[in-house]
């Protein structure tokens, strides 16, 4: 699983990956955790409005700071899509 | 000696004026609605505006009102201006967004409104208002960028919006609007304390019975959290730039200031223009400061050119707004902005003078 926090460093992106990464220890699974700082970077994810959150190239939360509880429903369904497209 | 001492006192008669004066009734009811504002407001009700199809007398309003409503946040401006600008709105709506977002922060200009005037506070949003505009669109008449839609084969870049179903309650309207409604009641000078009293648990009431009826236990959380961000974040700093603002007090000349800066000349304004696009003060500072020159006897004209300069622009953001735009549209982009905030300068001071 690809995670990557878009943000230009401030103080609310860095919050966002501090969540992404104790949930990611908590679930224990396999996922890169990644800044992308640079905003020309993160343009291309049409994320207007920081920080934005995208796993595995999707973009599932912009603008706001999600909680921990959200943080890991969204990482539980990109989970169980992950999942379903390697069933198929 | 003494010297530290009348420093030091000045900074402490600054610090109790500003705290009794102004906290309760102003910025904390401030602190609220920014917080509300940035966790509850609709976001997507306004990007969806933002992209390439959108009719330019959609595009440029819509800039600005996402100036006022969404860039509650400073870190948040570089983003939307590239996302702005990028999506096909184009460099006009886009820079009247950067200049609108921190022109017309919510709380500066609540701020502004207690510290030093209503009328000032005023002229300060409606005159950001219109320069973002005036600017924006002139620098898109000076350099027309090529849509970048034209240029790709890809479908031009929409704002990315999560779901397109979100239905925004009504009550969500009468939520802000009894925020806003707290607000001018506690901080309004014409009514008695005990009618105020009053009113104002009437009002926090009614606000509680909207919340309860309106917001889910998440949201109310998330408004918390964002309104507690934005008081850590903010109010030390602010703090201490009234601590300073009350230090300079002291030591500053009253009349050298009333003497260079007292009248509306085009000299003492431009001086101020270019004294705030050139400082950097963090948020909401500006408005002490300007209080403070106001007290030393500045004009009313020259005031208002400073303070219309100040938030927007500094040389750090320079800098980095030249990294998106390039050196000769950054040139262009900072000159209409001190043609605009001078000339507002001296007619304010007309105006205020007859």
């Amino acid at each position: 699983m690809n995670i990557k926090i878009l943000g230009p460093g401030c103080a609310r992106c860095q919050q966002l990956e501090k969540t992404v990464k104790e949930v990611v220890k908590e679930l224990a699974i396999d996922a890169t955790v990644e800044e992308v700082k640079d905003i020309k970077k993160f343009i291309d994810y049409n994320v207007m409005m920081t920080p934005g959150l995208v796993i595995n190239e999707q973009v599932v939360s912009f603008g706001k700071v999600p909680t921990k509880a959200e943080v890991t429903q969204l990482i539980i369904n990109a989970m169980a899509k992950e999942g379903q497209q390697m069933g198929s | 000696m003494p010297l530290v001492i009348e420093l030091l006192t000045g900074g402490v008669a600054a610090l109790q004026d500003y705290i009794l004066a102004h906290t309760l009734t102003c910025l904390v009811p401030a602190f609220f609605i920014a917080g509300a504002v940035y966790a509850l407001f609709p976001k997507e009700k306004i990007l969806r505006y933002l992209g390439p199809n959108s009719p330019k007398y959609i595009s440029y309003p819509m800039s600005v009102v996402a100036g006022l409503c969404l860039a509650v946040c400073s870190c948040t401006v570089l983003p939307l201006f590239a996302g702005i600008r990028k999506s096909g709105a184009g460099i006009g709506p886009a820079i009247a967004f950067l200049y609108t977002a921190p022109a017309t922060n919510i709380l500066a200009i609540i701020y502004t409104a207690s510290l030093i005037g209503i009328d000032f506070a005023l002229a300060r949003i409606i005159l950001s208002i219109s320069f973002a505009l005036i600017i924006g669109m002139s620098m898109a008449a000076l350099f027309s960028e090529k849509k970048l839609a034209e240029v790709t084969d890809d479908p031009p870049a929409q704002a990315f919006t999560m779901n397109e179903e979100t239905k925004v309650s009504n009550w969500l309207w009468v939520f802000f609007a009894l925020l806003v409604a707290i607000l001018l009641w506690g901080a309004s000078s014409l009514i008695t304390l005990t009618v105020k009293a009053i009113g104002l648990a009437v009002l926090l009431v009614a606000l509680v019975l909207v919340v309860r009826h309106t917001l889910s236990r998440d949201e109310v959380k998330s408004w918390m959290k964002e309104t507690w961000f934005f008081v850590r974040s903010i109010l030390p700093l602010l703090l201490i730039g009234v601590f300073v603002a009350g230090m300079l007090r002291v030591v500053i000349p009253a009349d050298f200031v009333g003497k260079y800066f007292g009248s509306s000349t085009v000299g003492a304004t431009l001086a101020a223009v270019l004294f705030g696009v050139v400082m950097y003060f963090p948020t909401l500072v500006e408005v002490p400061m300007a209080r403070m020159f106001l007290d030393l006897g500045m004009g009313k004209g020259v005031l208002l050119a400073y303070l219309l300069a100040d938030p927007v622009i500094s040389l750090p953001s320079i800098l980095v707004v030249r990294r998106f735009i390039g050196t000769k549209r950054l040139f262009w982009y900072v000159g209409l902005i001190i043609v605009c905030c001078t000339a507002a300068g001296l007619i304010y001071g007309f105006i205020t003078s007859l």
